[in-house]
């Protein structure tokens, strides 16, 4: 995952205390984090929150869920610091409270998405003066369609193509079999490839 | 031929770790070959599909609401039912209390009319304690005397009105009045005035 350099601008370490170093790493933020130091916390937030973001967005592929599950996901973390061992690294344990997040997330409720309809989207202009824009266009038909897959092919198709995850983490996060992992990625394949029809 | 590819060989064979024996039938079976040239084709799409880059004033904000969520967490950590003893609750819920048991407990303490069920003597009627008037000012009743002026005013309500407040199952007032506690009457003049400054029906 791409660690956020981008500095947040507020912090309570902007106002009260010193800053947590960026040359600190993530396990000693948490440590950090674990002795009271909410700016530690706050530095492993913007380090991490673009790739929380990210794999959140995949699962409901909208800004505002995206966004809700992305503070859960950190809010969460912090709740569970003491939890973390270092076996992994912080990023990857992250991700899996994101990941999981997410799926209860998607378990609860269908995504409202992004509004695309798959039948009047179908794009026969000129790729030349507008290719960036049919090219985005492709891809949110894509992401919308990833989205609108049932829960679980949603989230082996996800977690092995976009954080590329092998099939037995994936299996291990949501709960199941190497072999249904990638029984799952196939039929989402599938279904992707139905509903995407001719604009692939 | 071997048996045509199953899903999870389809996957493996995108992997690189297909068996050779599904590798073998892979070249020779045009059904497979078609199957898997549109799962790749798909793959690919599905690869390329990028999260769209939020504004970059949402990164800070992702901070900000992080740090809210600890602080209402931290400070309001209770999330049981102990999460209710908190002032704005207690006071109003005690408020309601303390009337509910004047009223109660008065109930229980006076002779009724057996004929009617109801108070033997009504506010305003002949057993009645003779009330104190003393001047109203507009504001809420407190003191001395205040309890007597709010029966002697509430005696002239018509009955729909003490049905409304419920007033009309207690028994006499004016006697139930002489035994509660001052925050017991202080509570009963509070319910009586709002009774007299209902707007009359």
């Amino acid at each position: 995952m791409r660690p956020d350099t981008t500095t947040a601008p507020w912090s309570l370490a902007a106002s009260s205390a010193p800053a947590m170093p960026t040359t600190m790493t993530d396990e000693a933020l948490v440590e950090a984090s674990l002795a009271g130091a909410t700016d530690a916390f706050d530095e492993l937030v913007t380090r991490h929150r673009r790739a929380v973001y990210h794999v959140c967005y995949r699962f409901v592929n909208n800004h505002e869920d995206a966004a809700d599950l992305t503070q859960d996901t950190f809010v969460r973390a912090w709740k569970a610091r003491a939890t973390f061992r270092g076996q992994a690294r912080f990023s990857t344990w992250v991700h899996r409270i994101a990941v999981n997040v997410s799926l209860n997330q998607v378990s609860l409720k269908t995504p409202r998405g992004e509004a695309v309809d798959f039948d009047t989207m179908a794009d026969t202009r000129e790729p030349a003066p507008g290719h960036s824009l049919v090219v985005a266009e492709r891809q949110a038909m894509v992401r919308a369609a990833v989205a609108a897959l049932p829960p679980r092919q949603r989230a082996a198709l996800i977690l092995r193509t976009y954080h590329e995850l092998s099939h037995q983490e994936v299996a291990a996060l949501v709960g199941t079999s190497v072999g249904a992992v990638k029984a799952n990625v196939f039929h989402a394949l599938a279904n992707l490839r139905k509903r995407l029809g001719p604009s692939l | 031929m071997t048996p045509c590819l199953g899903p999870d060989q389809f996957i493996d064979v995108l992997d690189g770790s297909a068996e050779d024996t599904a590798a073998a039938h892979l070249a020779e079976c045009a059904v497979c070959q078609a199957t898997l040239a549109e799962v790749r084709l798909t793959l690919a799409a599905a690869a390329e599909a990028e999260v769209p880059e939020p504004s970059p004033l949402f990164w800070s904000q992702v901070n900000a609401r992080v740090r809210d969520a600890l602080d209402g967490t931290t400070q309001h950590g209770a999330t049981g039912w102990w999460a209710w003893l908190r002032f704005d609750v207690i006071v109003p819920l005690a408020g309601m209390a303390l009337i509910v048991a004047a009223l109660t407990s008065a109930v229980g303490r006076v002779p009724t009319d057996r004929s009617t069920g109801r108070s033997a003597v009504r506010p305003g009627g002949e057993g009645a304690k003779a009330p104190v008037v003393t001047a109203t000012t507009g504001e809420p009743a407190s003191g001395d005397g205040a309890l007597e002026l709010m029966l002697d005013l509430a005696a002239t309500l018509p009955g729909s009105e003490w049905d409304t407040f419920g007033l009309a199952a207690l028994p006499d007032l004016g006697v139930v009045a002489q035994s509660l506690s001052p925050d017991e009457q202080h509570a009963l003049v509070v319910l009586l005035q709002a009774a007299v400054d209902r707007p009359q029906s």
